[in-house]
């Protein structure tokens, strides 16, 4: 896995979304909406923009009864800029510490 | 741009804390095991004292009242897909073994049945539950190391 900054993850709502869709198989677009507390038109546009980059998958079942509901996962691709987004923000927070330490004193 | 003044330290936080938002929905309330637990001891009580048809009857009524606690805990994590479903079908399995086992314990008090069904229905009932509480718990488990 490369470290490499992704800017199409790291905008908030993005990468929160991202963050919970790596933890499980798939979630549900209502639990997803509740838990960033976003509004629904908010999660729909960024997850177009995710979807776009070929990041998450969105698929909305039929046929199963009752309401149909939107299920959304994370693509194999997005799992990967993910793990790589995120090694590359680790690597900035530690170059962040070592220029926030103080240097020698003269 | 929104994620102008986003520092990485905080991306890095924000992230974690999506995460363990997440790990803390998808892990039970307590509740869901102790009703699973007290419809179980419940049950084997019942069982155990087949002279006693009140005994098994608060059995029964456990096991229902639990089931439906149950219920309501597996429909909040059924949210998240597949590993939800199944927990699902572990709860409903579990109930079904769990209100037969009471049935069955009723009807050996009635000396419709041998004692010794009692005892099978017992150990049939604490294998399904002990069963789906551990096979839960692992899916839990895989479903966050899979995330980490």
């Amino acid at each position: 896995m490369r470290a490499e900054f992704n800017a199409t993850i790291h905008a908030p709502i993005r990468l929160r979304a991202c963050a919970m869709l790596a933890a499980v198989k798939e979630l549900e677009f209502s639990l997803l909406r509740d838990e960033l507390g976003v509004a629904d038109s908010v999660l729909s546009k960024h997850l177009k923009v995710l979807a776009e980059e070929g990041y998450v998958s969105i698929r909305r079942p039929v046929g199963m009864g009752g309401r149909p509901k939107t299920w959304v996962s994370l693509t194999k691709a997005g799992r990967e800029a993910l793990k790589g987004h995120l090694a590359a923000l680790q690597e900035l927070a530690r170059q962040a510490e070592g220029l926030d330490e103080p240097g020698p004193k003269r | 741009m929104e994620s102008n003044s986003y520092s990485p330290r905080e991306a890095l936080a924000d992230a974690d804390d999506a995460r363990q938002l997440l790990a803390a929905r998808l892990e039970p309330p307590r509740w869901y095991y102790v009703a699973l637990g007290g419809q179980i001891f419940l049950l084997m009580v019942a069982i155990a004292w087949f002279a006693a048809p009140l005994v098994a009857l608060a059995g029964s009524l456990c096991a229902v009242g639990g089931s439906a606690l149950a219920a309501g805990a597996a429909k909040r994590i059924r949210a998240v897909t597949r590993f939800g479903t199944a927990d699902f079908w572990a709860v409903a399995i579990v109930t079904a073994v769990l209100l037969a086992g009471a049935f069955c314990a009723l009807l050996v008090r009635f000396e419709e049945l041998p004692a010794w069904s009692g005892w099978l229905v017992a150990a049939v009932s604490g294998v399904a539950a002990g069963g789906a509480m551990v096979t839960r718990t692992r899916a839990v488990a895989r479903r966050l190391a899979a995330g980490a």
